[in-house]
């Protein structure tokens, strides 16, 4: 005798899923397909938006046999970001205008700090990315 | 809008980069993920035309005198530079995390 236990997945997993797929693609330096415009990727992220339906939701298996049957997989919808470089960790702020915070005073306090070492000659000058980038790791390590 | 490092990079220049000891401090204060993060931002900046349109710039006090740009490498930090035509130098001030940022613990 055979039963049927259905589990019902909750929404939010479900959107979240989707999400982390979703950033994982723009992680991996795809860029979104034309035309699909649905909900766009941060911030403006709007859970309703998401291409969720009912029959995702439930996740049947049978007790005997142990078969799972594995729900829909959701591929979300890109928005139109054909033209922007989703590769780059830094570029996560072209998806809106973020205006960035004002100096604070420890920051004020940082920068006169720096500018006296500029005077004073207390700087590390590199020509080129990479060097300044091995040097910087380096010197973390030691 | 700020530009984007393609827009940025169509005809880039070697920069010279400098960090001031600030700098280093709080990139070594960072956790490896963060410093990835700075090192993408350096890049970035460093293989663009225009690294000053790459950031926002933000006055600083008549006490300081000019202006410093700021580059958000995420919500939670961002990196202070100044850029120097004239021998193409960018200037590496200083690199902060969230709360100081935010300005709140």
């Amino acid at each position: 005798m055979s039963q049927t236990i259905q589990i019902e997945r909750d929404d939010n997993t479900l959107e979240h899923e989707a999400w982390n797929i979703q950033l994982i693609r723009l992680n991996q330096g795809e860029t979104a397909s034309k035309g699909a415009a649905t909900y766009s990727p941060i911030p403006n992220y709007k859970p309703q938006d998401a291409a969720t339906t009912s029959t995702n939701n439930i996740l049947p298996f049978s007790e005997n046999n142990v078969t799972i049957t594995p729900f829909a997989t959701v591929v979300p919808q890109l928005g139109d970001f054909s033209n922007v470089p989703c590769g780059s960790t830094s570029s996560w702020f072209l998806f809106n205008n973020f205006e960035s915070p004002p100096l604070t005073e420890e920051e004020l306090s940082d920068i006169y700090r720096s500018l006296e070492e500029i005077k004073m000659g207390k700087t590390k000058k590199f020509n080129n990315v990479r060097d300044a980038i091995e040097w910087l790791h380096s010197n973390r390590s030691k | 809008m700020l530009l984007s490092g393609f827009t940025a990079t169509a005809a880039s220049d070697q920069w010279t980069l400098e960090f001031t000891q600030t700098f280093i401090d709080n990139y070594n204060s960072k956790d490896s993920e963060n410093q990835h993060r700075v090192d993408e931002a350096l890049s970035v900046l460093a293989g663009s035309k225009w690294p000053n349109k790459l950031g926002q710039i933000k006055e600083l006090p008549a006490a300081f005198g000019g202006r410093v740009c700021v580059y958000d490498i995420s919500r939670s930090s961002r990196l202070s530079y100044n850029v120097f035509f004239e021998t193409k130098t960018i200037q590496c001030v200083r690199v902060c995390d969230h709360k100081t940022v935010q300005g709140k613990d």
